[in-house]
């Protein structure tokens, strides 16, 4: 037996375990500073930099120096930076691989500090949700008379006009045609002279002659007929033609007010008008709310795995296919379940505006529905440089992993705004200065937002620049209604799914501005209606031209038919009367 | 290469005990194809450490099963995930669990299970396999091959001078 044990080794094994203990205690600062780097990295999705971190032994803890969080939209800032963290471990519950961190101190939080250099950013943040479009973003245009829409519209609306020309020329040419043959058929001036000669003959009879009076009696009675017969059928054409002429000068007339109605129809279609105009609050606020809420979910997306642990079902854990030597740590039922990591308690204080913001935050822990309290937390704070006072107080109750309920409410009272650009490219407003008092709500509840803040802003000061091609008297009305602008009450309310989401901004600024944009909307429609019926007479004043001088060229019939009646009723009545 | 191979030929033609050299290996087969740092190591440390097995040995079957470990990884998830998914051993994972020494241990990893597990059942098969070779090899090939021209040649190679100026070979 003595010969297999050698008693050296016994001393060597000490010794080599002593060795061990040592190199992991001094080791265990680096390994403690990379897996706090690693860890929170992994969650922001940015680079995380931690100065030092020195291991207490009693009681066992750590003390973090100087953490430094890239804020992944803008990586030359840190999204936070903490001064000082320190916090002590639950001996026991570790043997358990169990972190449970009973207090922490987390001092001295910076929020956007510039960095030194830029933080690498491991995840492409998610593109800036611009507010949906729709009411917000429509606004007044005033189309220039020359545009290709205008110009285009113009040349359609003259082909309408040019082609009723063209039908009503048409239509006199046939008129024309007809009465022309027409007029051949008629008793015409040789009928008329034949009649002339009879009458004359009739009255050359002699007066003795008893035969002759009787033939002449006859004849004249025939004669009678025979003009009365033409006269009828000269009057009765010209009634046919009068209704022709009634119709051709009506429809000469409708001509001439063609283009206008034209004018009007375009004018109606690409004309300035304040109906499709959506409310102001939503041009001015909505970019700006949109990146908000974008940055705010995105945000909660992050600290998600902070409050619930995805436990891998039977099914995924024999599917997935972990890294090389790491395989998969299988969990089964605690008889005391404690979570895995825990944070029981957490002071922090915050450096803003010049002064301290001091909170807390209490269970912090991915196994809410071990641990059976809801994450919360509160922070306040009064006289802060250009702030007159803060707080926020949030629950992230994921307590029943399948109904998660995160609430935060903030209250901010007199928040001195900074300038600001609002509006955009359609309506650039600058607002210069303002005092914001305001409420916020947000609730994500089973995988849905809802947001509701109630805001209002004090000794406000526009800057209103001129947009690119707005009109200038919309520019002057747009200032004029700014500079009366003192104070305003702003609601922004957000809901729908994370992916899918509605803001809906609204602000008594809409009521102020509704009045002056209808007025204006009226005069610069009215400007552009009489710009598109002088270009449209211009078009069409040749082919209007042509078609009444044809439509002129009926007055000639008119003339004849009426002489020829005149000339034949002449006939009638002074003649064959007086031979009667 | 040629180093590692002079340092088997080395190990194989010392004079240390066949069973010593084979125990070496079976440790080694623990050790390596297990993840290292793992509380059940420090145990097949001790026992390399105390009892008199080869170190020689025991180090290079550690290099050797350590490579080996890799590839086998796929492998020995599945086995641990099948062990530790097992409903008839539910209850005694579920007592480990509970019990700090094991927490400690990883037993629940299926990596560690399944390395481990494995590792346990290829132990003694090894050590009377590597015991059998060693004491086969001694008496019959290593006999037969320092009577042949090839040997004779070897000596006079370089080979033969790392070989012959490793530690332990006299």
């Amino acid at each position: 037996m003595r010969k297999w044990i050698r008693w050296k080794g016994l001393l060597a094994f000490v010794v080599v375990t002593a060795l061990l203990a040592f190199f992991w205690l001094a080791l265990a600062d680096g390994l403690v500073r990379r897996g706090i780097e690693r860890t929170t990295a992994f969650l922001v999705g940015a680079e995380v930099n931690v100065d030092d971190a020195d291991l207490t032994l009693s009681p066992l803890g750590f003390v973090v120096s100087r953490i430094q969080v890239t804020n992944p939209d803008n990586p030359e800032t840190n999204a936070l930076e903490i001064r000082r963290m320190a916090f002590t471990l639950d001996t026991a519950q570790l043997f358990m691989r169990k972190t449970i961190i009973e207090d922490m101190s987390v001092e001295d939080v910076a929020l956007g500090t510039p960095r030194e250099r830029p933080g690498r950013v491991y995840r492409e943040t998610a593109e800036e949700v611009s507010p949906a479009p729709g009411e917000g973003t429509s606004w007044f245009q005033v189309p220039d008379i020359s545009s290709e829409d205008v110009r285009k519209a113009i040349e359609e609306a003259n082909l309408e006009t040019v082609k009723s020309a063209q039908a009503l020329s048409d239509e006199i040419e046939n008129r024309n045609e007809f009465w022309d043959q027409r007029i051949e058929q008629l008793p015409d001036e040789d009928r008329l002279q034949e009649y002339q000669a009879r009458i004359d003959a009739l009255g050359q009879t002699r007066k003795g002659d008893l035969g002759a009076l009787l033939r002449k009696g006859t004849e004249a009675k025939d004669l009678y007929s025979d003009i009365n017969a033409d006269l009828n059928l000269l009057r009765d054409s010209y009634r046919r033609f009068s209704e022709d002429y009634r119709t051709i000068t009506a429809q000469v007339g409708g001509l001439s007010e063609l283009p206008a109605q034209d004018a009007r129809r375009i004018a109606q279609e690409y004309g300035p008008s304040a109906e499709g105009i959506g409310n102001i609050s939503s041009m001015l606020f909505g970019e700006q709310v949109g990146v908000w809420v974008e940055r705010s979910l995105r945000w909660h997306e992050r600290i998600t795995p902070l409050l619930e642990r995805r436990a891998l079902t039977a099914e995924e854990q024999r599917e997935v296919s972990p890294p090389r030597s790491e395989g998969i740590d299988m969990r089964f039922r605690e008889h005391a379940p404690v979570p895995d990591f825990l944070v029981r308690k957490a002071a922090v204080s915050v450096l803003t505006r010049g002064r301290t913001l001091t909170g807390t935050l209490a269970n912090v822990t991915p196994d809410q529905d071990i641990l059976g309290l809801p994450t919360t937390c509160l922070f306040s704070g009064e006289n802060f440089e250009g702030m007159q006072g803060i707080r926020l107080d949030g629950t992230f109750n994921h307590v029943d992993p399948s109904d998660p309920r995160d609430m935060v409410r903030l209250a901010l009272d007199g928040y001195d705004l900074r300038p600001r650009d609002l509006g955009g490219e359609v309506l650039p407003v600058e607002l210069q200065q303002g005092i914001l008092d305001t409420g916020l709500t947000a609730v994500v509840l089973g995988g849905s937002v809802d947001a509701d803040l109630d805001a209002a802003v004090r000794s406000a000061r526009f800057l209103v620049r001129q947009a690119d091609g707005q009109a200038a008297g919309l520019s002057a009305a747009v200032e004029k209604v700014f500079s009366q602008i003192s104070g305003f009450s702003l609601n922004v309310g957000v809901s729908g799914e994370p992916e899918d989401y509605a803001v809906s901004v609204s602000s008594n600024l809409d009521d102020s501005f509704r009045d002056v944009i209808d007025t204006l909307a009226k005069d610069l429609a009215a400007q552009f209606r009489m710009q598109v019926t002088t270009a449209l007479e211009q078009r069409v004043s040749g082919p209007i031209n042509s078609v009444e001088q044809q439509a002129g060229s009926l007055e000639r019939i008119d003339k004849e038919l009426s002489e020829r009646i005149s000339f034949t009723e002449g006939l009638l009545k002074s003649n064959v009367f007086s031979l009667l | 290469m040629l180093y590692t191979l002079a340092k088997v030929l080395n190990i194989l033609n010392s004079e240390a005990d066949p069973s010593q050299i084979s125990l070496a290996i079976a440790f080694s087969l623990i050790a390596g194809l297990t993840p290292l740092m793992s509380l059940h190591n420090l145990v097949v440390l001790f026992l390399v450490l105390v009892l008199r097995v080869n170190l020689s040995a025991f180090l290079l079957g550690l290099a050797i099963f350590s490579g080996l470990a890799y590839l086998f990884d796929p492998l020995f998830h599945a086995a641990g995930l099948s062990l530790l998914s097992a409903q008839s051993l539910e209850g005694l994972w579920t007592s480990m669990y509970n019990m700090p020494v094991f927490r400690i241990a990883r037993f629940n990893n299926t990596i560690v299970m399944g390395s481990l597990v494995v590792s346990l059942i290829l132990f003694l098969p090894v050590f009377f396999l590597a015991r059998a070779g060693i004491v086969r090899y001694r008496s019959t090939f290593l006999a037969w091959m320092k009577k042949t021209k090839l040997a004779q040649a070897i000596w006079a190679s370089s080979f033969y001078k790392i070989y012959a100026s490793l530690p332990g070979r006299h």
